[in-house]
């Protein structure tokens, strides 16, 4: 395979052990542009840890990760979210004690003002980005449910509302792959299908996802393919209903003997 | 008043000292979220650097030993005294941000700061071991004629001018992109790397910032006092600069200021002028009480310090006629 064939992720023989215990064991998987790519397993088949080792969290013992066609392996996670590749946490991770258009605003990218140099000497030119900023900050807030909150500090969120949260960072940070880690973690089903459409749309609007998800109702509605992972490896991949047929995640997984 | 106006010129100095230096502690402390208990230790470096840079070589004879003597004009002693300390903040920050945080960058801290004094106490050939330096002139006392016991008189404009510009620098912090990537980094150093935030390099420049102003506040201490040795840099040193900061309002800069007013203006100041109650050290131990207390019972109450965290917003367009305003209330806790 040319570098100029491959699929926006390349996840080529990842490894990772934490001591004695392979979290993940030569995986190797796939995202390609524009889809929404599902990965799943029981708890402990190292899905989180897969989504660290891609987003720059985690280092590799070995493999390579390759996105937009370059080799990110040895990039620290900003150089890669710079590059695009952002990610949410399975834990929502928002800066709580800012507010929430603060939290929109901290993930537009190459801002001015952000060193302290730039901070001192270019302020007109911070002040009008800033300004530009602020009104796409606020357009996200509408669009994600959340203007009424605008000014609230982050950390009086509902767990949905900071999924929404995290989903209006992602868009806000011009995102070209978001790794979704659990988005649904304690959603309130009034929520969760809001969630499904925002998911849809920022598709349409040309961001690719890798979703690590639990529920397969959310998987079955959003993922056009899916990865199933297991003790450190990937099992199979294909369409839920492929994978549903596969006897290793139907043992693995569903918890079914064929 | 003759006798009453030194007395409050001397406080009103200490005072100034102090806004400078928790100005610097709340860039690192309460924006920034690093804790630094050896904040006074780069203090210590700017007090130590300037006081050399200003005097002369030791008198022969005189038993005294100390590096350089280069005597130097002002400002030169407290520039220099500034990009020392900050950059042994630096190197302090290389070694300990890329593998600790939380607690164990905290402890890594304090033992920089054991070592830094044991070396200076220890090596009489660097700064006089521990009688130090002393008999530091000050600055521009000569060109206009002041006597020695009034060099507040000098320096204390001198201090004014050097604490709106530290203001001024942490001030644009604050209502820059920078100053609020700097509280995503307390807020959540993982989450803001997501996103793009080298935060090594922020943290890095943050604690040459912050060190570099406690050396000016060390170089302003020491052409003040016109001495330093090993006792003024003792640990209990920066917990008083923390206090002003709790008490104040982590990450305010007014707030801190508040913090050193009451801190060194009222309580240290204030309890020199005591009468002696029992045994002579039983003031000063009162004094530490009193600081310790009111720490506690804030940290306890009022999280926020007296004045809370405010949020300055660049960005909001002027016509819809938002501006400064305070942060809608704070868990106060820091759980980053």
């Amino acid at each position: 395979m040319t570098s100029s064939s491959r699929p926006l992720l390349d996840v080529v023989q990842v490894h990772k052990a934490f001591g004695g215990v392979e979290a993940v064991a030569d995986c190797s998987f796939n995202v390609v542009e524009g889809e929404i790519c599902g990965l799943i397993g029981p708890n402990g088949a190292g899905k989180s840890t897969a989504v660290g080792l891609i987003g720059g969290a985690l280092r590799g013992d070995r493999g390579q990760v390759w996105f937009a066609e370059q080799d990110v392996t040895s990039w620290p996670a900003h150089r890669r979210a710079r590059a695009g590749l952002l990610r949410t946490f399975q834990l929502s991770q928002e800066w709580p004690n800012l507010t929430v258009i603060e939290n929109v605003l901290l993930a537009a990218p190459e801002q001015i003002g952000e060193t302290l140099w730039s901070a001192l000497s270019a302020r007109r030119r911070m002040r009008r980005q800033e300004e530009e900023n602020w009104g796409r900050a606020e357009h996200l807030l509408a669009v994600f449910g959340l203007t009424a909150l605008r000014d609230q500090l982050a950390w009086t969120l509902s767990g949905g509302q900071k999924r929404l949260l995290e989903l209006a960072r992602i868009a806000m940070g011009r995102a070209k792959l978001a790794l979704l880690d659990e988005p649904m973690a304690g959603v309130s089903p009034a929520l969760r299908s809001s969630i499904i459409s925002q998911i849809r749309d920022m598709q349409a609007s040309g961001i690719s996802f890798l979703l690590v998800e639990h529920d397969l109702g959310v998987v079955g509605e959003l993922c056009s393919r899916v990865i199933v992972m297991a003790a450190g490896r990937v099992l199979t991949e294909g369409t839920l209903d492929e994978i549903r047929q596969h006897p290793e995640v139907a043992a693995a997984y569903l918890g079914v003997s064929r | 008043m003759s006798t009453l106006l030194p007395i409050f010129a001397t406080a009103f100095m200490y005072v100034i000292i102090y806004a400078i230096l928790s100005i610097g502690l709340n860039l690192q402390y309460g924006v920034t979220g690093i804790v630094n208990f050896t904040y006074y230790t780069f203090v210590a470096i700017g007090a130590y650097v300037a006081g050399v840079l200003t005097l002369g070589k030791p008198p022969a004879g005189s038993g005294e030993t100390y590096i350089l003597g280069l005597n130097l004009p002002f400002p030169i002693p407290i520039v220099l005294a500034a990009l020392v300390a900050g950059l042994f903040g630096g190197l302090l920050a290389l070694t300990v941000f890329r593998r600790l945080r939380s607690d164990y960058l905290a402890i890594t801290t304090l033992c920089a700061g054991t070592v830094a004094f044991d070396i200076v106490t220890n090596s009489t050939g660097l700064f006089n071991g521990p009688n130090g330096i002393y008999g530091v002139p000050t600055p521009l006392a000569s060109t206009f004629g002041v006597p020695p016991q009034n060099t507040y008189m000098v320096l204390i404009p001198i201090g004014l001018v050097i604490l709106a510009l530290v203001w001024w620098v942490a001030h644009c912090i604050d209502l820059s992109p920078y100053g609020r990537t700097l509280r995503a980094i307390r807020e959540g150093r993982d989450a803001a790397a997501a996103f793009g935030k080298n935060t090594l390099r922020l943290q890095l420049g943050v604690m040459i910032l912050g060190c570099a102003i406690a050396g000016i506040g060390g170089a302003l201490t020491v052409e003040f006092v016109g001495a330093f040795n090993p006792s003024a840099f003792e640990t209990v040193e920066t917990f008083v600069v923390y206090a002003a900061v709790i008490l104040g309002g982590p990450g305010n800069n007014l707030g801190v200021i508040l913090g050193a007013v009451l801190v060194q203006g009222v309580i240290i100041q204030g309890s020199l002028y005591l009468p002696t109650i029992g045994a002579e050290s039983l003031v000063p131990a009162i004094r530490n009480m009193v600081i310790g207390g009111m720490v506690i019972l804030v940290l306890y109450f009022r999280p926020r310090g007296m004045v809370g965290e405010t949020r300055p917003q660049l960005g909001v367009p002027r016509r819809r006629g938002l501006g400064v305003r305070s942060a809608p209330g704070s868990r106060g806790e820091a759980d980053s």
